[in-house]
């Protein structure tokens, strides 16, 4: 499996990273070795499901954490909210 | 001091816990400049906190088997009001909003928490040098990694630091550095301890288990912080295998590789001929042919695993609050953090998740039945933890692919969610060192006393 510069910056993109060019070029040595590398897996015949995880029903649990305490790391508050860099143009509305 | 020792002094009268909790503090203030084990020490609520315990204990109403006895955790355990990192960047000034689960057991217990220890970040890595807190250095040699990414547990336990240490195991993380630095290491059966309130790696292979210097002092560790917890929705109740005598040990002929050092086959032969001798059956050359596949389908489940898990990292809610999302996230993670999301999301994407991660699930799934199926012909398996003696900083830093293929003795336990103890069964000198080999029992789900009554046969702590 060859791993081209492209398919690196485009994986950056879907994971929300920003790369040098030196780090496009490392990572797409490095990714190409390990999927050339897991591309020998073989495939398992016969009637093996692959691997779940499987939950029985959905369990509703109180929150026990305070909410001020799991906010406490977030840069900005406002009112009992976390405040974030507004991402639409409001002049486009 | 073993914590056999530790409970032993407290018990007699003969130490109190603030002098034992002073001495740990002694030692880590002596060595850990060089050996960089803790990312955080709590000392002055840590003394506090030896106190109380040693008020308790005058008063008659000890907590448990860990009142007064002085712990580390591992830097991914959420310790409420305590910085937790994780080893990275990204979560450099955050703070715990809760306990985790191990935690909150062991404040139960009367635990002494001293401090926070070094790992590779996120759990990713088999050297130490991943952490955004500098490496943590080998104690019996300095130029030689500890392993990881347990690397300050087992290296604080190691140095004597302190007695226990609680790590994380998704591939090896905690039989790793535990038989590369010479202590005892357990991984528990999957859903044993719970994970609430550990920072997640990859969710259907984490798990949490103790690093110390005995088998007996593992066992111990190991009592305060198991069983169900609802807040875990992979947590299981524990079953009771029947008691054992005499053991029927087995031996994959796919462990004996080519890249197998000579001083740890050699050790591990000798251990089978000892057990032999002491009346145990081994069984040589078992087959099971994905154990040589364990890499592949690690390396692509547990990238998928990281993708989807790390993807909370926004720079929002916590972490790193950089220009936006991908700014962020390209501040907060290191590079072998950013290497298996990219690879996650790789075999994740539209084209490729047959080919690849559907492929080693079902792997994973024909593995573990192969396994299973291995477990109804011997009650557990006698394998080596690595390839190689603890080798030096730097060398497989540039090599991600070569540092994955040094886990292969270690990754199939985490796949079929099975337990297993390391130990370290002989020691070498290498040049001006003496070099642990550790060896691994592996056995079926929930057969821990089994692995803690094997691992006590073959043990060889360091003297």
């Amino acid at each position: 499996m060859q791993v081209t510069l492209d398919m690196v910056r485009h994986m950056a993109t879907l994971s929300r990273l920003e790369l040098t060019d030196e780090e496009v070029a490392r990572f797409a040595d490095q990714l190409s070795a390990i999927l050339s590398y897991a591309s020998h897996l073989p495939v398992v015949s016969g009637h093996t499901e692959p691997h779940t995880l499987r939950l029985d029903e959905d369990e509703v649990r109180e929150e026990e954490t305070e909410g001020a305490s799991l906010l406490r790391n977030a840069l900005a508050l406002e009112n009992g909210y976390v405040k974030v860099p507004a991402i639409l143009d409001r002049s486009e509305s | 001091m073993t914590l056999e020792l530790i409970q032993q002094a407290l018990a007699s009268g003969q130490m109190t816990s603030v002098q034992v909790v002073s001495a740990c503090f002694e030692v880590i203030e002596a060595k850990d400049t060089d050996i960089n084990a803790f990312v955080r020490v709590y000392k002055d609520e840590a003394l506090v906190a030896a106190a109380a315990s040693d008020a308790r204990r005058a008063e008659g109403s000890v907590l448990g088997p860990l009142d007064g006895v002085p712990v580390a955790i591992k830097d991914n355990i959420s310790y409420q009001d305590h910085g937790t990192s994780a080893g990275s960047a990204m979560l450099k000034e955050y703070v715990a909003p809760y306990d985790a689960t191990v935690v909150a057991k062991l404040k139960a217990g009367g635990a002494i928490i001293i401090g926070h220890v070094n790992m590779d970040e996120f759990a990713m890595g088999s050297t130490g040098e991943s952490s955004a807190f500098g490496a943590t250095k080998n104690p019996h040699d300095l130029s030689r990694v500890p392993g990881g990414s347990s690397s300050g547990a087992a290296a604080a336990v190691a140095a004597r630091m302190v007695p226990v240490s609680y790590g994380s195991d998704t591939g090896g993380s905690i039989r790793q550095p535990a038989a590369f630095c010479g202590v005892v290491g357990l991984k528990p059966t999957y859903g044993a301890v719970s994970r609430y309130g550990l920072l997640a790696m990859a969710s259907s292979l984490d798990q949490i288990g103790p690093i110390g210097a005995t088998v007996a002092d593992v066992e111990v560790a190991y009592e305060a912080i198991k069983g169900f917890d609802r807040a875990d929705s992979t947590s299981s109740v524990p079953e009771t295998l029947p008691a054992k005598t005499s053991y029927r040990i087995g031996v994959p002929k796919q462990f004996y590789s080519d890249g197998l050092d000579v001083r740890i086959r050699d050790t591990l032969d000798a251990t089978l001929s000892k057990l032999e001798d002491e009346g145990h059956t081994i069984v040589r050359d078992l087959d099971i042919p994905l154990l040589d596949q364990s890499v592949a389908i690690y390396y692509l489940i547990v990238p998928a695993e990281v993708s989807s898990n790390l993807a909370r990292y926004d720079g929002i809610r916590y972490g790193v609050h950089g220009e936006g999302v991908a700014d962020s996230r390209t501040q907060g993670f290191g590079d072998e953090v950013k290497r298996r999301i990219m690879l996650g999301t790789f075999v994740l994407s539209a084209g490729y998740s047959d080919a690849y991660y559907k492929r080693a699930q079902t792997a994973r799934a024909a593995l573990t039945e192969q396994l299973s199926g291995v477990f109804q012909e011997v009650d557990v398996l006698l394998s080596p933890v690595t390839p190689e003696l603890p080798f030096k900083l730097g060398e497989k830093t540039n090599d991600p692919l070569a540092m994955y293929l040094s886990d292969i003795y270690t990754l199939p336990v985490n796949l079929a969610g099975l337990p297993a103890l390391s130990v370290p069964a002989a020691w070498v000198q290498e040049g001006n060192a003496l070099l642990p080999i550790g060896l691994q029992i592996i056995g079926p789900q929930w057969s821990e006393p089994w692995l803690c009554d094997l691992g006590k046969k073959i043990e060889v702590p360091h003297a």
